[in-house]
């Protein structure tokens, strides 16, 4: 037994050494009153540790998501990301090289997968103690699955904050938040502008002339009460209507109200589920049948089926042979990555969706790498990698 | 009728040893986590001498975890362990079925139901130091229980399998309530109550340690206290009145302080179940039905067997968290059957 215990703690103490090593490599961001022992750590530095000093004015103080005022005396140095679409939009804040870890489902940007792991989404997975041993001074989390977690670690004198955008303009918001506590306000100026520039650019692509496929039955349906944003002036009983399936089994589709449904709303698409107030409410078959989408959308990727597949199982469904889009085959995977995350490839997800919907046009995005204005000096991020955005996924049967 | 003397010896080994299990296992799991914290680290947090010196920094994060992550949620474990076997025996003893325990009897549900409005109306008010989570979970537990023993009366207390069914029958109805509300409200709502259903000791914190600490000594002072009575009780009602108990005022007792431990461990770690069913059913493989000895073995048993199922549900799949709920049934499913399987020739199981 006692042999047993003692071989036991020589083991543990060669993993604590062996994980402090292995964190080394992410400490770049690290303040060096935090990390005594740690000469070493400022040699790492990167460019954008100068930086932050300097937009940083003590102390900062942020609203999040859940109404929590939080307060910051030194720009966060260390952070831990508890969702995907936060690890994304922190890594186009160019704040990679400060993310201390991150959840299984942080599968992009690259530099995210090689950090390590405190759980997977769901607050009940997440694990306090691994969190807690990563040092952090920052926990990004989400406002809604997440907020059971805050005042454990709050406890432990952890700060966090709880974002989770629902629209384009609480992304840019979530970015001004992020901006303002790790001293990189510019940056999330640049990415707001970045973004919603895009999303007017692609916008001002979208073909003004006869649609592609015509509307089946256009029964004229009453326009969802929050269009974000004016759009040019366009008959809205022309709009093809879309059926946007975001599971299966049950059915849940995406209202108006959620970032998706913005989306298509931007997209000139009319949702056939405009008139339900949940973002993302469970609907029925039957009422697709009577609502008549011209195109049906779902994401790919979430369920590990092979879109073929999935396309097949929709045209197979009872009584749905008499739906235009099931009729015309306008049945379409999107990347479920970017478009079910609220996240800086929003851009990238609309720009899809459109290609997807007005095939004869090359839709095209800025220089994604640099946002306009600002940041021609800082290419080195590993950041906003969108130069080559691989062709929508189209499957047309 | 000194219960003392007719208790064998084996019964006082049992209840000693397990005792003693459960200090080393509770000692053990607090090294286990998905963090590494070697044995030294702990005896150096814990202030035992010729311990290693830790630096300032590791010594803050060691610091963290053991003292504010895991041993509250090894102590919460023990509470709600020892609390749930406590009112399952109490339920069984009362409902005289060895089926009824927290869980099936409403208790479970009727918290469920409670904290499910309280998630809806608001999360964040805080009532005494708890949440209203707590608060509503602990009227809608007494407000289940008391409506399914209120049936019972009206029903003239006929038989304890009939009290059972309406049991069941309340406890599904405020289960399908639970699932009215999730489904017609918001999915962000949904989150936070689904987690919670799934029972977890991850946030457990000294406060909840201490309400633990007080609803269980006070069910352990009612129930524990009450072993005779509750002997008396299980040979029938009319015997038990011939007795000389109180009917009416003891089991009013008994249904009250299982309640609020029930309550009290639903809020603090949601809903474990289980454990109030299998605990009791251990201590009566090994110690029979004299509740001097079935009430403290079995809050014992239930302490070790979530304290297991914690430790364990920290590191199986490292550094994701597993519910409690999948590893307590997981572990004490398979001993449970091996144990009925043995003895179901020997007759203890009636």
């Amino acid at each position: 037994m006692a042999k047993w215990i003692t071989d036991y703690v020589k083991c543990n103490s060669m993993l604590v050494l062996v994980s402090m090593l292995v964190m080394l490599p992410n400490a770049g961001c690290t303040n060096d009153a935090t990390l005594p022992q740690n000469p070493s750590s400022t040699a790492d530095r990167t460019p954008t540790a100068s930086l932050v000093s300097k937009q940083f004015d003590a102390p900062v103080t942020v609203t999040d998501r859940l109404g929590r005022v939080v307060e910051f005396d030194k720009p966060s140095q260390r952070i831990v990301s508890l969702s995907p679409e936060t690890t994304e939009l922190i890594f186009a804040l160019k704040l990679g090289d400060c993310v201390v870890g991150v959840t299984e489902f942080c599968n992009y940007p690259e530099p995210a997968t090689r950090l390590p792991r405190v759980g997977l989404g769901i607050a009940e997975s997440i694990s306090r103690e691994s969190i807690v041993s990563l040092r952090p001074d920052l926990v990004v989390c989400r406002w809604d699955t997440h907020a059971r977690l805050i005042p454990t670690l709050e406890r432990l004198g952890i700060k966090v904050i709880a974002l989770g955008p629902q629209s384009i303009s609480e992304l840019c918001q979530d970015a001004m938040t992020l901006g303002k506590i790790a001293g990189v306000s510019a940056e999330a100026v640049a990415f707001s502008e970045s973004i919603n520039g895009e999303i007017q650019r692609l916008r001002a692509q979208i073909p003004n002339q006869e649609l592609p496929i015509s509307p089946g039955n256009a029964e004229s349906r009453p326009e969802a009460e929050n269009a974000p944003a004016p759009r040019p002036t366009m008959d809205s009983s022309k709009k093809l209507r879309v059926y946007y399936e975001l599971w299966n089994s049950p059915p849940i589709t995406a209202g108006p109200k959620s970032f998706i449904g913005e989306l298509l709303e931007l997209a000139q698409l009319e949702n056939i589920f405009d008139d339900v107030t949940l973002p993302s409410p469970q609907i029925s078959f039957e009422s697709v049948i009577s609502r008549n989408p011209d195109i049906i959308l779902f994401p790919s990727n979430e369920s590990g089926v092979a879109v073929a597949e999935q396309v097949e199982a929709i045209v197979s469904r009872k009584g749905w042979e008499n739906i235009p889009a099931v009729k015309k085959r306008a049945i379409y995977a999107i990347d479920g990555d970017r478009m079910s995350r609220c996240g800086p490839r929003i851009v990238e997800a609309f720009k899809e969706l459109l290609q997807l919907i007005y095939p004869d046009v090359d839709f095209k995005l800025n220089t994604p790498d640099t946002p306009p204005g600002i940041l021609e000096s800082k290419q080195a991020g590993p950041q906003r990698n969108g130069p080559e955005l691989t062709g929508p996924e189209k499957v047309q049967l | 009728m000194n219960s003392e003397e007719q208790v064998p010896r084996a019964a006082w080994h049992w209840l000693w040893g397990s005792c003693g299990v459960l200090l080393c296992v509770s000692f053990l799991s607090l090294a286990l986590g998905s963090s590494n914290i070697s044995f030294d680290s702990l005896f150096a947090i814990l202030g035992l001498p010729n311990s290693k010196n830790l630096t300032s920094e590791e010594k803050e994060v060691v610091n963290n975890i053991v003292m504010h992550l895991r041993l509250p949620r090894v102590l919460c474990a023990m509470l709600v362990g020892g609390g749930l076997a406590m009112a399952g025996v109490a339920f069984q003893c009362l409902f005289r079925n060895p089926l009824a325990d927290p869980y099936i009897i409403g208790a479970s549900s009727g918290a469920a139901l409670g904290a499910a409005i309280a998630v809806l109306l608001t999360s964040q008010i805080l009532i005494a130091g708890l949440t209203a989570i707590g608060v509503f979970a602990l009227f809608g537990s007494l407000a289940i229980v008391f409506l399914v023993f209120a049936i019972g009366q009206a029903m003239g207390n006929r038989s304890a399998l009939t009290l059972l069914l309406s049991g069941i029958a309340i406890s599904s109805m405020a289960n399908a309530l639970v699932s009215l509300l999730l489904y017609l409200h918001n999915r962000d709502a949904i989150a936070t109550i689904v987690t919670w259903m799934m029972g977890s000791f991850a946030d457990s914190n000294w406060n909840q340690v201490g309400f633990m600490a007080l609803a269980t000594a006070l069910s352990l002072v009612w129930i524990w206290g009450a072993s005779r009575k509750l002997d008396a009780y299980s040979l029938g009602d009319t015997t038990a009145q011939s007795l000389g108990l109180s009917l009416k005022f003891f089991q009013i007792q008994i249904l009250v302080s299982a309640s609020i431990v029930t309550a009290f461990s639903v809020a603090s770690a949601g809903i474990i179940g289980f454990v109030g069913l299998i605990a009791p059913q251990l201590a009566r493989f090994v110690v029979g039905t004299k509740h001097s000895m079935l009430v403290p073995l079995s809050a014992i048993l239930g302490a070790l067997l979530l304290v297991l199922a914690d430790a364990i549900a920290r590191v199986a799949i490292a550094p994701v968290e597993l519910p409690v709920g999948i590893i307590t049934a997981l572990l004490g499913g398979p001993f449970f059957l091996c144990l009925l399987l043995r003895s179901s020739n020997s007759g203890i199981v009636k």
